[in-house]
């Protein structure tokens, strides 16, 4: 392995089994898909070759197309997911300020 | 007309209306309505001016939208028992006296929802560009929704409390009026139209929706679809 291999490597797999053993210990789902996120990232930098063999697979040719193929699905997936997130909080918050509009009712000062 | 004045709420959302606020509420105070108006997060004296006229206020801490404070009106007025239920615009571009004749409509017709049409009516002073605007949400309207509407985004309303209580408005912002219609079509609710007069004037043009805003309302009305 080359330096940047020696660095990269080790970081990205204590990655990927920090995220692996967060999951199994009940954390949230995304977990597994950043330890296979993190775990992908390790194998093609320590084996580049595998990226190339990755790409004749899917008949795309170059390595550096596959990766750019690949990095368009992860941003339209991650842009998906924020989304939704966002729209799930969105509710979320509208729903408390809501809540606490009705629970404090301002009467007239006629009333008063 | 059989309906009680005690079981009537008149809904309105307010963001930084406190110069026109107390003269809406104040035109519809001869009416004995109950009035509640909520103050989207305003940051000048939209509630207070709103109390003083004899209004209830419900107070949202930050800005949700128009949509969101209509939900928000329409639930309390449920909570407190209303029976019919109407929405109005806090700029006074609504005239009070069509409210009586959109209840009559409602009751006689023994519909579910009742829409208020400026093009039906009067739109007095209102510039070319906004009806044409108007013209395209009405064809755009008929093709997603197959609803035969001649204005589909007027603010006042008058529904049922069932109907109330079977419309949730989920979208927070200006899509709201566009969801409303979605649930109409498919909840295949009895609606019908009835003329009123709406005023345009120079401050309400500057302070209400701007055209450019439809491109919005359809990008949001896109981004519920898919991700919700």
């Amino acid at each position: 392995m080359n330096t940047f291999q020696t660095i990269v490597v080790p970081f990205a797999l204590a990655l990927s089994l920090t995220e692996a053993i967060r999951w199994l210990r009940g954390g949230r789902r995304i977990g597994v898909f950043k330890a296979i996120v993190w775990l992908g990232f390790a194998g093609a930098v320590y084996e580049p070759d595998l990226v190339q063999q990755l790409a004749g697979l899917a008949n795309i040719g170059r390595g550096a197309d596959f990766l750019l193929y690949a990095m368009t699905v992860f941003v339209l997936l991650t842009t998906s997911y924020f989304l939704n997130q966002l729209e799930i909080h969105r509710r979320q918050l509208t729903l408390l300020v809501r809540e606490l509009a009705i629970s404090r009712p301002q009467l007239p000062d006629s009333n008063k | 007309m059989s309906v009680h004045a005690k079981n009537v709420w008149i809904v309105i959302a307010a963001f930084n209306e406190e110069t026109r606020i107390g003269k809406t509420v104040l035109s519809l105070a001869s009416y004995e309505w109950n009035v509640v108006v909520i103050d989207d997060g305003s940051n000048d004296q939209t509630a207070g001016a709103a109390r003083q006229a004899g209004a209830v206020v419900l107070r949202h801490l930050i800005n949700r939208g128009q949509g969101a404070a209509l939900q928000t009106g329409i639930d309390f007025s449920l909570e407190r028992g209303a029976t019919y239920i109407v929405t109005f615009d806090a700029d006074g571009q609504h005239q009070p006296s069509d409210v009586p004749l959109m209840l009559e409509s409602l009751i006689t017709s023994r519909g579910d929802i009742v829409l208020g049409s400026r093009l039906l009516g009067a739109a007095i002073d209102i510039p070319t560009h906004r009806r044409l605007l108007l013209k395209a949400a009405v064809v755009f309207t008929r093709w997603t929704t197959g609803l035969r509407l001649t204005d589909t985004h007027n603010g006042l309303r008058a529904m049922t409390a069932n109907t109330a209580r079977r419309i949730e408005i989920k979208e927070d912002r200006m899509a709201h009026a566009s969801e409303l219609l979605h649930c109409i079509s498919s909840l295949r609710l009895k609606y019908i139209e009835h003329p009123v007069t709406v005023h345009y004037h120079r401050e309400t043009l500057a302070k209400g929706q701007r055209s450019m805003e439809a491109w919005g309302v359809l990008t949001r009305l896109l981004i519920s679809r898919l991700f919700t």
